[in-house]
């Protein structure tokens, strides 16, 4: 692969695609980065998923800083629920070492089917809690009492202040931590998992849910990264053009995130959770059954 | 009034004013050192044949040692080096920004998880410089 203005070019515009996605979802986005470049430029996996991690926390630093001053991202729920990700992220490098990766694959993916079957089903709760208020009125839990996690963002899609409490935190950590897991041992997912977990379980209203997560991912991707550079397997040429468009992409997400309504983003997400659960499935029968299902990732 | 006004406004009674603050200055800092060095080595890259890689398969592994040596002398790789390490840094940076918002606010129980956080981040890192991790 010759590195030419082309090339440059189309790394940009591809990173800048996904990282508008990424910023609308409050996910990483390696989901379109990896196949872009194993793909498109027929480089081998491992370099495109080292790639694809660091530009989860371009896509994290640019989207997350945008939420973060806009206080759509709620930064207490935002630490509350690091703890559980960043030890589960350190469980999940640890049992990767320890466990077949495709058992974790069809686990991961069943999750993700469970998650895409209850946004589907919850996708006009969210529109219409916001019109009743009703995001305020919810029951909090001890924890979420007792370290103040509630906010109040303002809607441009509905034009209204919302307020929400937060409850359900355990649910929550528990599949925060899974969230963590499923990044350190598979590296994808963890976005996914954060922003349904949020919206699903904890009373957490959409957009706030895409903001939190948002500023979540540096962090567990920022670790991987780490790790990865160690192993000396990053390519910093590609990673150039990639991090400077998934930047702006992901800032120019974040400008039209909160225009849309949340049954819109909702249903987004839920698309692109089956179809990562379908590709988690189709690599996991391929290695365990040597099933070749077409998928890249 | 703009939605970010309006936000900033429904957001001013929060106690965390002071976190908000600090978690974005760290955030946008990172980013646009990252994004600035990560500009110049693909200009760099594309615009000086010479030191610039050619192909992306064969790029050469530069020792850290010699990374500082290599953006004093403008290799484009080194410099997208440097970039990819700043740009590591930044999340950190903003967890470490966030403990000293939160013990300013004396909100120590936030204080007590952030470091928690920055903690299980530096295990992890650690037992992955060990070879104990994949």
């Amino acid at each position: 692969m010759i590195y030419s203005f082309s090339t440059v070019a189309l790394l940009f515009l591809g990173a800048t695609v996904a990282g508008f996605f990424g910023s609308l979802l409050g996910i990483g986005g390696g989901l379109f980065i990896v196949p872009m470049i194993v793909l498109g430029f027929h480089l081998p996996m491992k370099v495109a998923v080292a790639a694809s991690i660091v530009s989860v926390i371009a896509t994290s630093n640019a989207g997350g800083s945008r939420y973060v001053e806009q206080h759509i991202t709620n930064l207490k729920v935002a630490m509350f629920l690091e703890v559980f990700t960043t030890l589960g992220a350190l469980v999940g490098s640890v049992m990767a070492l320890y466990m077949q990766e495709w058992a974790m694959l069809l686990l991961f993916s069943a999750l993700l089917l469970n998650m895409a079957y209850s946004a589907f089903v919850t996708r006009k709760l969210d529109d219409r809690r916001i019109a009743t208020g009703e995001f305020a009125t919810a029951p909090q839990d001890r924890v979420s009492r007792a370290l103040g996690l509630r906010g109040t963002y303002f809607d441009q899609a509905a034009n209204r202040r919302v307020d929400y409490v937060v409850n359900g935190t355990g649910v929550g950590s528990l599949i925060s931590f899974l969230a963590g897991v499923a990044s350190g041992m598979l590296g994808v997912g963890g976005g996914v998992l954060k922003v349904s977990a949020m919206n699903r379980y904890m009373n957490i209203p959409m957009k706030v849910a895409v903001g939190t997560s948002k500023l979540m991912i540096g962090v567990t991707a920022a670790v991987s990264s780490t790790l990865f550079y160690m192993a000396g397997a990053i390519q910093f040429a590609l990673v150039g053009p990639i991090a400077i468009g998934t930047t702006m992409g992901a800032t120019g997400g974040t400008m039209v995130m909160n225009r849309v309504k949340s049954i819109v983003l909702k249903r987004v997400l839920t698309v692109l959770v089956i179809y990562m659960a379908y590709s988690m499935i189709a690599k996991a029968l391929q290695l365990r059954f040597g099933i070749v299902l077409p998928h890249v990732g | 009034m703009n939605a970010t006004e309006l936000n900033a406004k429904c957001a001013s009674a929060e106690p965390a004013a002071n976190v908000y603050a600090g978690v974005f200055h760290a955030l946008t800092i990172g980013m646009v050192i990252s994004t600035t060095l990560f500009a110049i080595g693909v200009l760099l890259a594309l615009f000086r044949t010479h030191g610039a890689p050619r192909t992306i398969d064969v790029l050469r592994p530069n020792p850290p040692g010699e990374l500082f040596a290599g953006v004093f002398a403008l290799d484009p790789i080194a410099i997208m080096r440097l970039g990819t390490v700043a740009m590591i840094l930044t999340p950190v940076a903003r967890v470490v920004a966030s403990i000293v918002a939160f013990a300013v606010d004396r909100d120590y129980r936030f204080v007590a998880i952030t470091s928690f956080v920055l903690a299980a981040i530096v295990c992890t890192v650690v037992l992955g410089a060990m070879g104990i991790l994949r």
